[in-house]
């Protein structure tokens, strides 16, 4: 082992090296692509998994009257995992506002065999089928998960009531993620 | 107060369930409140205090202890002993408990004496993975409204495929179920009695059935006949009377728990838990959560267990040999099973190393346990499981050689037989002593009023018309009420001398009397009318008439003969 190369040279070594192997920078294009939300990347993805969801209103109804009284009401919520979508309807367990923040526990049902560690969650205005906003909701106790988002200020103040036996007034779409947001 | 802390989150779970914020309560929502409440409302004090309960062994098992003790007898659980056990059990899979040494213990001990339910994964095949334990427990609500009364845990089910097993164990309990199990236990069941009383019972028929023998065969006891009666009357008086005393105890003691268990059973929260993640299709399950439903009940409100023998001897087996038991069968509201899919699910409980019992429904494929299935679990299936353990998966490698299937297997037509086979009840030393004391008990029954006329004797009878219109005939005609227990004897020295029984003569004119034919040995000119009647008393017990008793009435024949016979 050659015992005069100084530490500095070795690690200037090393930082060049890593360099080299790195991919290129994405390009700016690139970057701005990639902070625009999913629904505005592929609306017609998008657009199709809304319908989906549009077309439920019964489901709904079959729910409620399974669970009378002193239950939630389930989420109409489609699942894509890139394959084929699945409806189903999830269950919020908690919700709270917390000055602009949104916290909420909900559990999916007919979850897949092994459910992913975190959802990208979508909140979808049922009346307008607009997205409200968007987030990373972590596994948590059992087969619930967890999110945490801030609220757009045009919903704040009447989310700000919801209890958690109401009807909620959004839908979700859940998309298998990799890991929380940055 | 050492665990501030948890009073903290349980007031926070509280309060945020009167909100509205959280949608289950305190106790069914309590590892995802635990989850919210540490991860966003615990202070750094708290959670500070939180690790501190967790840094020795001995300051965990402190925690477990006071949660198990102290907490639950103040935080207002509603009678309930399962609520707290519920709590830790839930948090410790739950961070930070989770890593927890005394947690894992908690953890280990969930599923102690839990039945198994045999849900397949593939409805052809039958694997030992398609053997899961279902556990049950019963919680208090925190909440007037009518909520969905069954939640499930680990598995999705139809609201119908919960409800009915709910009903069932509930019917078992307190309804037609239990009359059922009564039944059942009074025909067949080992009986509560200490062993001194059960001896002494025995003894007590054995001598009933001695004193019948003798009164029924034996030589004839004369002037002891009387004693006899008497203390076959007496004895059998005590010993059945004392085992009648027992069995409505027991039995009324059984209800009265059991009716308190199913009021418990309609108001609570009944959560089933079962793993593998499924959504069951179909209601086989059924008599596994019904099973479930009952222990959950005996386990949360213990109160009173100690004096129903039916209820603790159940109770105790099902925590030691529960793991042992499967049960199969689609399960009715009042308890009655239907037949299901059987062969895989056989297969399925041959091939898992714990499972030494079946439940089934009564149907033809029940009949008979297979031999371990020698074929590997097919790629495609496991794939669609989770892992199963190490030990499970080299069960079947061991297991499948040439030995044949230990797995018994208890075809029941209701889930009150399930209980009676679970409970260990049956015994058919029982059974014989049942049939013994049955039919010594219907002996002395039918023989009562024997016992009764040898004991107190009806009172003496006079002589009545009618007389025999024939001269061939000697008609004594009694008023009794009772002619079975008399007859008449005639001695003269004209006449034959003959005995004969009185019985009530339907032919014209009808009365009670004994019909004499008359025979002449004496062909002397001697007056005809000579000779003496006796009415003697006829002792009798069943078929068997004794010796003739007291002489309760003389009468000459000159009288006799000249009685009107109209």
């Amino acid at each position: 082992m050659n015992q005069e190369i100084s530490i500095e040279a070795l690690l200037k070594w090393r930082l060049d090296a890593a360099e080299h192997e790195a991919p290129p920078p994405p390009r700016a294009s690139r970057l701005l692509e990639l902070s625009r939300p999913w629904w505005e990347r592929t609306p017609e993805l998008f657009q199709g998994l809304v319908q989906r969801l549009a077309l439920r209103p019964s489901q709904l109804a079959h729910a409620m009257a399974r669970a009378p009284g002193g239950a939630g009401v389930p989420v109409p919520s489609v699942v894509h995992d890139g394959t084929s979508p699945l409806d189903t309807t999830s269950e919020v367990l908690y919700v709270a506002v917390k000055g602009p923040r949104l916290r909420l526990r909900f559990k999916v049902e007919s979850a897949p065999l092994s459910p992913p560690a975190f959802w990208e969650v979508t909140f979808v205005d049922p009346e307008t089928s607009k997205p409200l906003l968007s987030g990373t909701a972590a596994h948590s106790a059992g087969d619930e998960y967890r999110l945490e988002e801030e609220l757009p200020p045009e919903v704040l103040p009447a989310w700000s009531r919801l209890r958690v036996t109401d009807r909620m007034p959004f839908r979700f779409i859940l998309r298998p993620a990799a890991g929380p947001a940055a | 107060m050492v665990f501030l802390w948890f009073w903290s989150f349980w007031h926070w779970s509280m309060e945020s369930f009167r909100q509205g914020a959280v949608l289950r309560g305190p106790l069914d929502g309590v590892a995802g409140n635990w989850d919210e409440w540490y991860h966003h409302e615990a202070s750094a004090d708290e959670r500070q205090a939180v690790e501190h309960a967790g840094a020795s062994e001995a300051a965990q098992e402190e925690f477990v202890e006071w949660i198990l003790c102290t907490w639950s007898s103040e935080a207002n659980l509603k009678g309930n002993q399962d609520a707290a056990r519920h709590v830790l059990q839930q948090l410790a899979l739950l961070p930070p408990f989770a890593s927890w040494p005394a947690m894992r213990r908690v953890r280990e001990r969930a599923r102690d004496g839990a039945i198994s339910a045999v849900v397949l994964a593939d409805p052809h095949t039958g694997q030992d993975t398609d053997v899961r334990p279902v556990t049950a427990r019963l919680l208090p609500q925190w909440t007037d409204k009518t909520s969905s009364a069954v939640q499930t845990e680990g598995f999705e089910a139809d609201a119908a495929d919960v409800e009915v097993p709910r009903a069932a164990a509930a019917s078992v309990l307190a309804g037609s179920g239990f009359a059922y199990l009564s039944l059942l236990w009074l025909a067949a069941g080992r009986r509560s009695h200490p062993a001194a009383a059960r001896y002494l019972l025995r003894a007590g028929w054995l001598g009933i059935g001695g004193l019948v023998a003798w009164m029924l065969w034996g030589p004839d006891p004369g002037a002891q006949l009387r004693w006899f009666a008497l203390s076959l009357l007496l004895l059998w008086l005590a010993v059945a009377g004392f085992s009648l005393a027992l069995l409505v105890r027991e039995i009324s003691r059984a209800r009265r728990i059991g009716k308190t268990w199913a009021g418990r059973l309609k108001d609570d929260l009944l959560l089933l838990q079962m793993p593998g993640r499924l959504r069951v299709k179909g209601g086989s399950a059924g008599l596994a959560f019904c099973l479930a439903a009952i222990g959950a009940a005996a386990r949360a409100y213990p109160a009173g267990l100690s004096r129903s023998w039916i209820w603790r001897n159940l109770q105790d087996r099902m925590t030691a040999d529960g793991a042992t038991w499967a049960a199969t069968g689609v399960i009715t509201s009042d308890g009655f099973l239907q037949p299901v899919a059987l062969e895989p699910k056989i297969q399925a409980c041959v091939a898992h190393s714990s499972i030494q019992r079946l439940i089934t429904p009564r149907q033809r494929a029940a009949s008979r346990a297979p031999e371990a299935d020698p074929r590997p679990i097919p790629p495609e299936i496991v794939r669609l499981r989770p892992a199963p353990q190490p030990e499970l998966r080299r069960a079947p490698a061991v297991g499948y050689a040439a030995e044949a299937s230990s797995l018994r297997i208890r075809r029941c037509r209701h889930v009150a037989e399930a209980v009676f086979s679970i409970g260990g009840f049956a015994s058919w030393a029982q059974v014989a002593t049942n049939v013994v004391a049955l039919a010594l008990s219907a002996s002395v029954i039918a023989a009562l009023p024997d016992l009764r006329y040898i004991i107190v004797p009806p009172a003496a009878p006079a002589v009545v018309p009618p007389s025999s219109p024939s001269p061939y005939f000697l008609w004594v005609s009694l008023d009794t009420p009772h002619p079975e227990y008399f007859q008449v004897v005639l001695e003269s020295p004209i006449w034959a001398n003959r005995r004969a029984n009185v019985a009530e003569r339907n032919g014209a004119p009808a009365s009670v009397r004994a019909e004499i034919r008359l025979t002449r040995v004496e062909k002397s000119e001697r007056v005809l009318d000579q000779g003496t009647v006796y009415i003697e008393r006829r002792p009798r017990f069943l078929s068997r008439s004794y010796a003739p008793g007291e002489r309760v009435g003389r009468y000459s024949f000159s009288y006799l003969s000249r009685l009107p016979d109209e």
